[in-house]
């Protein structure tokens, strides 16, 4: 367990860096200059140099990614002007653009993500394996087959017309919702909800289709092993044996793709958000691109890299925990 | 003299955020909101709620933001030298005193601005405001870690342009600003520019106390001088504004300062404030916005609700979109080609991608119809609503291309405005004339540093230019003065056109301090350019605004073209 | 589509020749719905100028004349202008046919698609085959770089890389390089495993005592038995490539205009959805009708090539993920579960939540 968690890690640190590594040299080559856009449309040349040397554009690429490296492990001094501050590790250096910590913006943005990803998980779990459940218990030619153009058809839907469709259907036709806009939990819970109801029921939709295959597949294997065939002889409750030992079996292969989902949502879903106006990761990560805000991009890249590998992790050891056939 | 600065925002979703800011009215102007009867002396309480798309993350340091006339919100918190008048109609483009007792007494043929701070004025801590405070505000705008604000100073002030702000060891003051009393401060600019009290509008020009001072942190809670002060702050969210009970009325003639609180929503999109406003229910009834205008299909859905038309103002900004023309660059070289292009252009069809007559309002004068004061009407090159293709086909024959020409045409993506749609109804419109554009589309980022470079500027540019303050001065002189040209990036004079001649002319009428004779002479300067087809004018924009149901004394001034949070009410 | 079934009538092994796959395929009535409307794509895409003119329309005219300019240039008359001279309507602010757009943007949605499907076929191929039959050291290096492959942002990625290449350089083609670029790596670790099963068969180890080249091994004997998941997987990556073409194109980086694909007519017509609904729609349906058939074709190819798992019931997981039995035969740390997993993942969590999450 431990061993296979430090193997784990090391693989992930290796990941990781040649990840950050990638990213930088891409998006430094990409063109525009990021001090230009710093210093304004009225940027004199003398100023645009001063600019690049403060923000430490300037430097040779491979120097600039070193000192975002060692940055980030051990901390760096930076001036305001009048004086300076320490950003102590894990330090992710300051937006060239808006001058904010970009560990602090990150931070600021990841509950739009949580929120996001564990209600459209709670979701499409409650959708999918409900859907699964019961088309591998009421089996039947024709159910079957809605069951299947169902799923193929909200499966194949790209997530923005889906959120395109329900912002038509809810807040313009029905007009039953108001246009969403983000709201911390913290500031009010119902509302937090209610706008997030949207973009949760989009991922949602899109994404059950494939826990209900999942969980109708996991169900038909289990029932159709002999130990079931066993209990049924003996009388048990059909009910029971499935609810007992049939999910059971759909369980593992369920709870670990869905751990896998969220830590994709988790790192940034730039559709959802774009749609609906949600500023998360992935709206960020499009905006930061869009300026070649070097620290943010990078910052980005790694925090997703790093939620997708615990994810991943995750979703082993759940793996692991729930299916005896499996060891770590 | 610059395009005010924008949000480089990168919503492809194209949820048209309010680029760059518009309106000002030109006759259509600024009309007055109508919900019920406002008195200025019984205006004061309740709380006004602004949805607002931007997200302002970069905060408010007075020597960072480029506003014009102080801004929406900034203009809350910093008082300036001077400032726009608060007023409906055309009177709005006055400059008028604000810290300062006067405008500015000017010596030397305007190359001196000496000002005199009012007494009694102090900041939001209560210590007492001095001309020390404020050149210390001018001096920091100077600092490459607070890059941004607008290049006049730099250009204008003695010794600005070596200057690097007054942080670091060894760091001087700039000597070319005098304060020989703490209620007096002398600036000694390098030449004559009659304008100058309109630049003492600018937030730079706000006093900032040297003790208070931190660098870029400043941005989140600046020292006020206005009569709002930050009670709270989150970047990107939200921005709570309380009354500084150490601003009185009595010092500040501008600003009504009525709701007793400002909440101002940050970051929200364009769909939901239009939508909230629409709806006002609630403490939306209390909203406006600084930035959002109506797009065409909001437009569209408005038009066809009377309840709803009588909660719109409109107004304009006085900006010109354009064609700029590289001179050095054949086939612009030959003035028949440029007059070609002239001809060629279909302004019906630029209007309607702009989003109809609401939004856009064609124009054949470099100096737009809205700039009331220095426009001259002109149409050298009459090329009717749709264009005229026969007659740009004629000249291209003359210029020596009959078989018609190719040519590249750089335009902003990211810019909901001169970006794809007026880009591809050129295209089109250019097609019948024999003239074919590939077009060069710039993202944001890329768009300033690669057209405002003369190494790296494309032939052909589809960009606009908007006034800092309502003047022909900062209009036309970073277009077409000569001196103008900088290689090193940050060029705006595209053509790369230099004529001594315009030249001196520019410099005589910078001398002029007495504004309608100046503006006169502006607006003779850009007809007598116009005939030179140095640049093809499109047309420029108008803005349309919702306001919520209670809100009153809404209006969008003539400087800006848009709502001056400190004359509106909700009381 | 051809391309494919053709390539999956040549390999033969597991479905018992290519007739008995079409066969199969045309049989059930929605494989024979999938073809059917794939192939009818495919015909739009290929006579999309005839089409256009059919109308008498072409895809970049402005018509000034159909709009109204007082209400924000929206088209005159209902259902967004549609008239018999414009099918569709017009588009807003533009009065460009929408039909004739329509037809041309599924010139590139499909190449963009098809293209990008290609590059990621052969890539995958080629190094999943070397990570598979090559030694130790080629498949742990192999291994690792597609690990560090499917960690990419992809989205992310696109968005800088189309920044990074020169605007002269075609956009349509850019676009499937890139999107190939991106994608190969789940086809390479269906190909590695797949490989490392088939290299345990008998046939393949009599092959390799003949004295068989590494090359030519692959070509007779793992080739063949990778035709069935390839096709398969293929229906399945298609559509996922139509769906990220239409995703950056909706975030503006795709096409440059005035070129119109379905993405990037979503892309301008999200903010007029309240006030001219037909003008959203039309590319929304459409792309949802494309991808649906892709998917239906995807599902059906897989039944065809496995008739046992005609039931989507409890084979279906085994035969397109491919995880090899619990096996003696993994050598390195990453191939069974793990890979066996993302394979698993690329299959059921479906296109947009890759687009989504990367």
């Amino acid at each position: 367990m431990i061993r296979f968690l430090l193997r784990r890690l090391l693989g992930a640190a290796a990941v990781l860096l040649a990840l950050a590594a990638l990213t930088y040299l891409l998006f430094y080559a990409m063109p525009g200059d990021p001090a230009q856009l710093a210093c304004g449309k009225g940027c004199t040349a003398p100023q645009l140099a001063q600019v690049r040397h403060a923000l430490g554009t300037d430097q040779p690429v491979v120097r600039q990614f070193w000192t975002f490296l060692t940055t980030l492990v051990a901390g760096h001094s930076f001036s305001t002007g009048p004086s300076t501050v320490w950003c102590s590790a894990p330090c992710l250096g300051y937006s060239y653009q808006s001058d904010e910590a970009v560990t602090q913006m990150l931070l600021d943005r990841l509950p739009v993500d949580v929120s996001l990803a564990l209600g459209a998980a709670a979701l499409w779990l409650l959708l999918g394996v409900g859907t699964g459940l019961y088309a591998a218990l009421k089996p039947g030619r024709w159910r079957d087959r809605i069951t299947n153009t169902v799923i193929l058809t909200l499966g194949s839907t790209p997530v923005f017309v889906m959120a395109l469709l329900l912002l038509m259907g809810a807040c313009v036709w029905l007009q039953i919702l108001p246009f969403p806009n983000y709201v911390p939990i913290t500031e009010d819970p119902a509302q937090w909800a209610q706008n997030l109801l949207l973009p949760w029921l989009a991922i949602a939709l899109v994404s059950a289709a494939g826990y209900t295959r999942l969980t109708r597949a996991g169900v038909l294997e289990t029932l159709n092993q002999d130990h079931i065939r066993t209990l049924r002889a003996y009388g048990y409750p059909e009910r029971r044996i499935v609810l007992r030992h049939a999910v059971r079996g759909a369980l593992p292969t369920v709870v670990t793709v869905a751990a896998m989902d969220i830590g994709l949502v988790l790192a940034g879903a730039v559709f959802t958000e774009t749609m609906f106006g949600l500023p998360g990761l992935g709206k960020l990560a499009v905006e930061s691109a869009s300026t070649v805000d070097l620290p943010v991009v990078c910052g980005i890249t790694l925090l997703a890299g790093a939620l997708i590998v615990v994810a991943n992790t995750v979703a082993d050891l759940l793996h692991a925990a729930l299916d005896p056939r499996v060891r770590i | 003299m610059l395009r005010p600065a924008r949000i480089a925002l990168f919503t492809a979703t194209a949820v048209a955020l309010t680029g760059s800011l518009a309106a000002c009215g030109a006759g259509a102007g600024s009309s007055v909101s109508s919900s019920g009867a406002f008195s200025a002396a019984n205006c004061q309480g309740g709380t006004l709620r602004v949805l607002d798309s931007a997200k302002n993350d970069k905060g408010f340091d007075p020597a960072v933001l480029y506003t014009s006339g102080g801004g929406a919100i900034p203009r809350l918190l910093f008082r300036t030298l001077t400032t726009r008048q608060s007023v409906p109609g055309a009177n709005g483009t006055k400059v008028v005193p604000d810290l300062a007792t006067d405008t500015g007494t000017p010596s030397q043929n305007a190359t001196m601005w000496t000002y005199h701070l009012k007494s009694g004025l102090k900041f939001s801590d209560g210590t007492p405001i001095t001309s020390a405070d404020v050149k210390y505000g001018v001096e920091r705008s100077f600092s490459p870690q607070l890059a941004g604000g607008p290049p006049y100073l730099r250009d204008w002030l003695v010794g600005g342009a070596d200057y690097q702000g007054p942080y670091g060891t060894g760091a001087k003051d700039l000597a070319s600003i005098e304060t020989p009393d703490p209620s007096t401060i002398v600036f000694h600019l390098r030449k004559s520019e009659g304008d100058f009290p309109y630049l003492a509008a600018e937030t730079q020009f706000a006093p900032v106390p040297k003790a208070k001072d931190t660098g870029k942190d400043y941005n989140a809670d600046p020292v006020s001088s206005g009569p709002y002060t930050i009670a709270g702050f989150t970047k990107g969210r939200e921005l709570d504004l309380v009354r500084n009970t150490h601003w009185s009325r009595s010092t500040d003639q501008q600003r009504l300062a009525c709701p007793d609180r400002i909440d101002i929503s940050l970051g929200l999109s364009s769909a939901v404030i239009n939508q909230r406003l629409s709806a006002s229910v609630g403490q939306d009834a209390d909203a406006i916005t600084t930035d959002t205008s109506l797009d065409a299909p909001t437009l569209a859905k408005v038009s066809a609700d009377p309840a709803l038309k009588q909660r719109v103002v409109t107004g304009k900004f006085p900006q010109i979109f354009y064609l700029a023309f590289d001179l050095k660059k054949a086939p612009f070289d030959n003035q028949l080609v440029r007059e070609a292009l002239s001809y060629a252009v279909d302004r019906t069809a630029l209007v309607n991608a702009e989003g109809g007559t609401q939004l856009a309002v064609p124009s054949t004068t470099f100096t737009p119809e809205s700039l009331t004061a220095a426009h001259q009407d002109y149409d050298y090159f009459p090329a009717g609503a749709t264009g005229n293709p026969a007659k740009a086909k004629q000249l291209l024959a003359q210029a020596g291309h009959p078989n018609g020409i190719t040519v590249p045409l750089a335009y902003d993506t990211d810019d909901v405005n001169t970006g794809a749609p007026a880009a591809t109804a050129l295209q089109q419109a250019f097609a019948k004339a024999g003239i074919t554009l590939q077009l060069q589309p710039l993202s944001d980022a890329n768009f300033g540093s690669t057209v405002n470079t003369p190494a790296t500027q494309p032939a052909l540019t589809l960009t606009s230019w908007g006034a800092d303050w309502p003047s022909g001065g900062p209009f036309l002189t970073p277009i077409f003065d000569g001196r103008q040209i900088v290689s090193g990036g940050g060029n705006f004079n595209l053509a790369q056109y230099d004529d001594p001649a315009v030249n001196a002319q520019i410099d005589k009428i910078n001398q002029v301090t007495d504004y309608a004779v100046a503006q006169k002479q502006w607006a003779a300067l850009d007809a007598q350019l116009g005939k030179l087809a140095l640049t093809v004018p499109l047309y420029e924009e108008a803005t349309s605004v919702l306001y919520g149901s209670h809100v009153k004394n809404a209006y969008l001034d003539q400087w800006r073209g848009w709502y001056d949070i400190a004359s509106v009410s909700v009381k | 589509m051809d391309s494919q079934t053709t390539s999956a009538g040549t390999g033969i092994g597991a479905g018992g020749g290519a007739a008995g796959v079409w066969s199969r395929l045309w049989a059930r009535r929605g494989g024979r719905a999938a073809v059917i409307t794939v192939g009818l794509l495919v015909l739009v895409a290929l006579t999309a100028p005839w089409l256009a003119a059919l109308e008498g329309q072409n895809p970049n005219s402005f018509h000034d004349t159909l709009l109204n300019s007082a209400t924000g240039g929206s088209p005159n008359g209902a259902f967004g202008g549609i008239s018999a001279q414009h099918w569709l309507g017009v588009e807003p602010t533009t009065g460009r046919d929408l039909f004739a757009r329509l037809v041309y943007g599924s010139r590139v949605s499909l190449g963009v698609a098809v293209g990008a499907t290609l590059g990621q076929l052969l890539l995958g191929l080629l190094v999943g085959l070397a990570a598979g039959l090559g030694g130790r050291w080629a498949d742990a290096l192999l291994s690792r770089v597609t690990d560090l492959a499917l960690a990419l942002p992809t989205f992310f990625f696109s968005i800088a890389l189309l920044a990074v290449v020169p605007q002269s350089f075609p956009r349509p083609l850019l676009l499937g390089l890139i999107l190939s670029g991106l994608g190969w790596a789940s086809i390479a670790r269906i190909v590695r495993a797949e490989t490392r099963v088939l290299r345990e068969r008998e046939y393949v180890a009599a092959a390799v005592l003949t004295g068989a080249g590494t090359w030519r091994i692959a070509r007779r004997e793992i080739l063949p038995g990778l035709v069935a998941p390839l096709a398969t997987y293929t229906a399945i990556v298609l559509p996922q490539n139509m769906v990220a073409e239409a995703g950056l194109s909706f975030l503006g980086l795709g096409v440059r205009p005035p070129t119109s694909s379905w993405g990037q007519m979503l892309s301008t017509a999200t903010t007029w959805f309240q006030v001219d609904p037909t003008y959203v729609l039309i590319p929304a349906l459409t792309l949802l009708v494309c991808v649906l058939a892709f998917a239906g074709l995807g599902e059906a190819l897989r039944v065809a090539f496995d008739p046992k798992a005609a039931a989507p019931a409890t084979r279906r997981r085994g035969r397109t993920i491919a995880v090899p039995p619990p096996a003696p035969a993994q050598p390195g740390p990453t191939t069974g579960e793990p890979a066996a997993r993302a394979a698993a993942a690329a299959v059921t969590t479906l296109p947009h939540e890759k687009g989504e999450a990367q």
